[in-house]
């Protein structure tokens, strides 16, 4: 009868919920839903602070009482204890989903609420008498709160299934159904070890499994899982919407929620309250995910991971791992010290800055505050032994005995009801400034880990880069070998197409949109004062610096897309005369022409040829650091030579040179042209550059200012010099 | 007023570059500066007070006035040396020496405001060490301690520093003088550096074959505390002023004492000015000069392979640099003498199999540490290459094989120590052939994945821009970064290790090599990714 009344009510309801949803607004049908999902919650928390009476059943036939350590005979057949027991669980997932669902606009809690709730709802009300048997045991009553609150809580959830299945099909989505409902299946193993009864594996296999602690390996199992399992989670959710993220935290923290709860009685005593660090942290943690409250979150984040943390490397539980209070212990601390660290992997909440460690330093301060005070005003009944926040034990106090004598030393003294109440003010003080440290150290890791971790991304998303980049080219080659030209018609130039660079962070550009196209057979000057973007090109252009936007091709070779194929055809001389300065000029010749491949023989005729044109001879087999400015020069200038460039690049060449040298590198500039090649360089010595150059372009502030033909400024008698000023600007100035 | 002004600027510009201060963005951010600096003070007072307790109430070391005055003398000396050779690159052969010598400042100017600039490094250095060690001692040292302690701690700080600093400028003059001689022939530098470490150890050898055998430590303990008690008097009685300037601390304090402290300071500073002020510009102008000239003999032009090329050019690098060659074999030297003198002190003591396998732990953990000392050496490898990288950017090849060619250096002088290191293991210990075997093979997986740490660190922070323009890369973090990382690496191993065989011996053997196996083989992916993607991209 009770069973048909259940049904009944839960069928009108679901009628009524699908005529509000036909006749009203669709706000209206979202707060019942809402509205009930929170009944559903004051329910689900009233029947999570009864205890059943199967939490110390064993499928076996025995029932043992622990406090009394007698065994007692079952009332329940093996099938039935081991079905029941499998029905709670679902009961708890069933539950919970029911809860969350009408706030989350999540597919799978929708389909779970579509698809598994209604079923569970069904056996649920066929069950119903072995689900009170459980709890209360063989002599339930069906009037009894309990009896009604879970009548009324499977009724809520069948009328919620039933409501998100009308949903369902009115909104006809069955697109993707299939991949719908394989997620839905892969993700609900997860979901329902998230809830997984702590009661459980005590009714099947008794006190087993060793103790948890003293690094045990079963001890070792639970910290790697600590650590496994919130780096999984990111690992799987870390690329999802901000609502199934959200989703996930929130999931977590209701489960962590009636983990926790889970072995709580009513009436709780004074000494029963959760209102040691990790208690707190379930509850908060639920309250800054639902609200996106950032101050709790932090004080979570900062000051209850840390508590959590200590308890699971030194746990202070000892019974085998199967039972109730174990698991109890793990599922807790586990919770408390992943589920407010995912808030942040999972990017739900920025990163931490000052602001918020002073705002998790606040609430930690009022937190302890109360705590030192309420611990004082509990323990002042003398039938009464708290110590919330564990500051008092042994566990500290016995480590440190100068501390004892602080604590007992410094204590402030009221009268509270018929006894006096202790607070131990200057080793609080102490606690809270060793934890605040701690904060910090632990700040410090978090600090550590998102570099890593920031680092990783960056070296994942970089690679991705590089591999597109080669994709990239094998299209635009369009079946050539990306060892070919790019550009085919520019085979014997150098071209800038919207060349511009920028320095790392800088806001302006070094070199703004510069073009231009330098011939084979040409000298080519580039001008422009001290910072003007000369180097900056060049650098680009020889592959020292990346390049921010455009192309530079050189001898049509792209010099991002195939550097290796570019810098082949380029000779570089920098600007700042870096040899190694240990080795001899042939060593350091031979070492460069190495990294271009150059034969045996050509090396050979190359190096003879400009040793004896820069008179080299002497000093050509010592240590390059007793040379002098120009003879280091000159070395460099031979290595850039020792391959025959098609393209030549001179950086101040001649800057600090005497005659000789600088008419030597002239004369090699004009042959090296001469032959068909590109000689590209920089200078800020305009006779120079009037002497021996094609061609000149002017770049003032990172522009282009004008590319000039010497021939034609001659037959228009136009000063090169005066040129240069009117186009940066000197003149005026 | 004109000279303050110049003397300012150039200490300032100094700073700057050595990128000791750095300009904050506002207020809050100097408040939090001020404070994190305070906390960092206040976390290593806390770790001196408690190695003091742990002295003080378990080890039974008496933290008095007589070990004070030891630690202050030893850190002194250790400072006078460090100067003197500190002094000699950064005094006299500085790179930044040609662009301070053009600016309108006298030489006296530059030299002062170079010994300023060190003087303010040794003053933040002590901020880190003297200051939590009398903050420490005033708390949990042994021996009374008045108000006049604590007043007398900020006139230590700033006296202190001043007498290694200008001891070590007097000092310096002739070292660079010796250090000329040795440069001209660098076989016969690296034959007398190794002369000296020869000779060290010798006498640790000489000093290690006193250990009675068995070592019975608890037996022993108390005529080792008492032995040491005097050695520390004993040595005391060398460090004459010192006495009298710690002696400043303590209500013993006469006038007297305080006028050695400021008097010894002052007439050493006075000496600084007299003696090596002249001789600054003299000798920079005269090192300066280009007088090396060494002819090697006239090679091929032959082709190389690309990796072959930069093996040889490190190689020859090395060889050619008495400095890096002689760090190089000191790396050789020191892992066997010291896996010699642990071993020795090991085998002289009966254990038990906890026992053993803490042997195991602790040969790994100390062996480790000098690995992390030699390796850190790697972490600016690259940077070392300074305006030379300007070459292998613009080369056409794959020239990250670049840093394969300077891992194998390390690699190579690494694994010869090791088997110098673990013959001599094997000759003194009592662990079996085999164990020996393991032991050398897991010591090099983790050695080889902290190296390719270390270097990782340099490609990831390259600090070229520094090593082009001052020859160096002052407090560079890469190195710090390497040898914390090995110092942890070790810690960790040594852990495992014991806590691994613990459980069972020859089972805590397969899991220490799979533990140092995946070390390695992390260490190596993680090492390959970041220099397939981050090489390249290092812009100088």
């Amino acid at each position: 009868m009770t069973e048909l009344f259940i049904s009944l009510g839960a069928i009108i309801l679901i009628v009524a919920l699908i005529a509000i949803a036909r006749y009203t607004n669709s706000k209206v049908i979202l707060w019942v839903t809402r509205g009930l999902s929170i009944a559903l919650f004051g329910l689900f928390t009233f029947m999570l602070f009864q205890d059943d009476v199967i939490s110390d059943i064993l499928v076996g036939g025995v029932k043992i009482d622990p406090d009394e350590f007698t065994v007692i005979p079952n009332f329940m057949s093996d099938v039935e204890l081991a079905w029941i027991n499998i029905l709670r669980w679902l009961n708890t997932l069933s539950v919970l989903v029911a809860m969350v669902a009408p706030w989350l606009k999540v597919k799978t809690l929708n389909n779970i609420m579509c698809f598994v709730a209604p079923i569970v709802f069904i056996l649920d009300i066929i069950f119903f008498r072995l689900h009170l048997m459980a709890i209360s045991g063989p002599e339930y009553s069906l009037t009894s709160a309990s009896s009604i609150v879970l009548a009324i809580e499977i009724a809520i959830m069948g009328v919620l299934a039933g409501y998100f299945l009308y949903k369902k099909i009115a909104e006809r989505d069955w697109e993707n159904i299939g991949k719908q409902l394989g997620i839905m299946y892969a993700i609900l193993p997860f979901m329902l070890l998230s809830v997984f009864p702590q009661n459980f594996l005590f009714n099947f296999v008794g006190n087993a499994g060793g103790e948890a602690e003293s690094f045990s390996l079963v001890h070792r199992w639970w910290i790697y899982l600590a650590i496994i399992v919130p780096v999984l989670i990111t690992i799987a959710f870390r690329k999802t919407s901000e609502e199934v993220r959200r989703t996930v935290l929130i999931w977590l923290s209701f489960a962590g929620f009636s983990q926790f709860f889970y072995t709580y009685e009513f009436p709780l005593s004074a000494e029963g309250l959760p209102l040691h660090l990790c208690h707190t942290a379930i509850v908060l943690v639920m309250i800054a995910y639902i609200f996106k409250c950032k101050p709790v979150f932090y004080f979570t984040y900062f000051v209850n991971v840390i508590g959590a943390l200590l308890a699971i490397v030194m746990p202070e539980t000892s019974n085998m791992i199967t039972t109730e209070d174990s698991l109890h212990f793990w599922f807790n601390h586990w919770y408390a010290f992943f589920v407010p660290i995912l808030g942040i992997t999972l990017k739900y909440f920025p990163r931490p800055n000052f602001k918020m460690m002073r705002g998790a330093i606040y609430i930690f301060t009022i937190y302890l505050v109360a705590i030192a005070f309420l611990n004082g005003i509990i323990n002042a009944d003398p039938n009464n032994s708290v110590d919330y926040f564990y500051v008092y034990e042994n566990f500290i106090v016995g480590k440190f005995e100068f501390l004892r004598s602080i604590k007992d030393g410094f204590v402030l003294e009221f009268a509270c009801g018929e006894g006096v109440a202790k607070v131990f003010w200057l080793y609080d003080i102490i606690i809270w400034v060793a934890y605040v440290f701690m904060m910090f150290i632990t700040w410090l890791v978090y600090s550590y880990c998102y570099k890593i971790s920031d680092h990783y991304a960056e070296l994942y998303a970089l690679n991705k880069i590089d591999v597109l980049g080669i994709r990239e080219l094998k299209k635009q080659m369009n079946g050539r070998k990306i060892t070919e030209p790019i550009d085919l018609k520019g085979i014997d130039m150098i071209k800038f197409e919207h060349f511009s660079k920028r320095y790392g962070s800088a806001k302006n550009y070094s070199v703004k949109d510069f073009n231009l196209e330098v011939k084979a057979g040409e000298v080519f000057g580039f001008l422009g004062h001290n910072g003007s973007g000369k180097s900056t090109t060049i650098k680009s252009l020889v592959g020292i610096h990346s390049i921010t936007e455009g192309t530079i091709t050189v001898c049509g070779y792209d010099v991002e897309k195939q550097p290796l194929q570019a810098k082949k055809m380029i000779g570089y001389v920098s600007d700042n005369h870096a040899v190694y300065e240990h080795l001899t000029g042939r060593e350091y010749i031979n070492y460069v022409a190495d990294l271009y491949e150059v034969s045996e023989a050509d090396r050979t005729a190359r190096m003879n040829k400009y040793v004896e044109m820069f008179n080299l001879q002497d000093a050509i087999d010592r240590e390059i650091k007793g040379y002098s400015h120009g003879m280091k020069q000159k070395v460099m200038v031979i290595s850039s030579l020792i391959h025959n460039p098609k393209v030549w690049v001179l950086d101040e060449p001649l800057t600090g040179l005497d005659p000789t040298s600088a008419y030597q590198i002239k004369k090699c500039m004009t042959e090296h042209a001469k032959q068909g090649n590109i000689v590209f360089f920089s200078s800020h010595v305009i006779e120079v550059v009037e002497k021996i150059c094609d061609r000149i372009a002017i770049i003032k502030k990172g522009e282009m200012q004008g590319v000039y033909d010497l021939k034609e400024l001659r037959e228009k008698d136009v000063s090169l010099e005066e040129l240069y000023l009117g186009n940066t600007g000197a003149q005026d100035e | 007023m004109a000279t303050y002004n110049r003397l300012q600027t150039l200490v300032a510009m100094q700073l700057t570059n050595r990128k000791m201060f750095k300009k904050m963005k506002s207020k809050m951010h100097a408040v939090a500066y001020v404070l994190l600096r305070v906390l960092v003070i206040a976390v290593i007072t806390a770790i001196i007070a408690g190695v003091m307790m742990i002295c003080n109430s378990l080890l039974q070391i008496k933290v008095d006035r007589n070990l004070l005055l030891f630690i202050i003398a030893f850190s002194q000396i250790i400072s006078i040396i460090g100067f003197t050779n500190g002094l000699v690159n950064s005094l006299y052969l500085s790179k930044d020496n040609a662009i301070l010598l053009q600016f309108p400042a006298r030489h006296s100017e530059i030299f002062i405001s170079k010994m300023v600039v060190n003087y303010i490094v040794e003053f933040w250095r002590n901020l880190n060490f003297i200051l939590p060690l009398l903050l420490a001692f005033g708390i949990m040292g042994q021996t009374p301690v008045d108000v006049g302690y604590w007043l007398t701690i900020p006139l230590f700080l700033v006296f202190l520093p001043l007498i290694p600093l200008f001891l070590g400028a007097i000092l310096s003059i002739p070292l660079m003088y010796a250090k000329r001689l040795l440069n001209s022939i660098p076989l016969l530098q690296t034959f007398v550096g190794l002369s000296f470490l020869g000779l060290v150890i010798y006498w640790v050898i000489k000093i290690v074959a006193l250990i009675p055998t068995p070592l019975r430590l608890l037996a022993n303990y108390n005529s080792f505390i008492t032995g040491f008690n005097q050695f520390i008097v004993d040595a005391n009685s060398f460090f004459i002023g010192y006495q009298n300037i710690v002696n400043c601390l303590f209500d013993t304090r006469t006038v007297w004492d305080f006028l050695i402290l400021i008097g010894t300071g002052a007439v050493i500073v006075a000496l600084a000015y007299f003696l090596a002020m002249p001789l600054f510009f003299k000798i920079i102008s005269h090192f300066s000069e280009r007088s090396v000239d060494n002819k090697h003999k006239k090679h091929t032009n032959k082709q190389r392979g690309v990796f072959g090329s930069y093996f040889i050019k490190e190689i020859t690098t090395i060889m050619r640099t008495p400095g890096k060659l002689f760090s190089f074999l000191f790396g050789v030297v020191t892992l066997p003498f010291l896996l010699y003198v642990i071993n020795t002190i090991f085998t002289a003591i009966n254990t038990s199999a906890v026992g053993d396998s803490m042997i195991i732990g602790f040969n790994l953990m100390i062996g480790l540490f000098l690995a992390a000392a030699n390796n850190s050496s790697a972490a600016e490898s690259i940077s070392r290459e300074g305006a030379e990288f300007t070459v292998l950017k613009t080369a056409p090849s794959q020239t990250y094989k670049m840093v394969w060619s300077k891992v194998l250096v390390y690699e190579i002088f690494n694994i010869i120590s090791l088997i110098f290191g673990f013959t001599v293991l094997a000759s003194i210990t009592d662990l079996s052939a085999s164990e020996v075997v393991w032991l050398f093979l897991v010591f090099i997986l983790i050695s080889s994945g902290h190296l390719l740490w270390s270097v990782q660190f340099d490609i990831l922070n390259p600090r070229l821009n520094d090593v082009a323009s001052k020859g160096t890369a002052y407090n560079n973090p890469n190195v710090g970064k390497s040898i914390l990382a090995g110092l942890l690496t070790a810690v960790i191993f040594c852990a495992v290790t014991i806590f691994f065989m613990v459980d069972s011996y020859v089972g805590g053997w397969v899991k220490l090599i799979l533990f140092a196996v995946a070390f390695f083989v992390v260490r190596l992916a993680l090492f390959m990714a970041n220099l397939r993607v981050y090489f390249k991209r290092i812009e100088f």
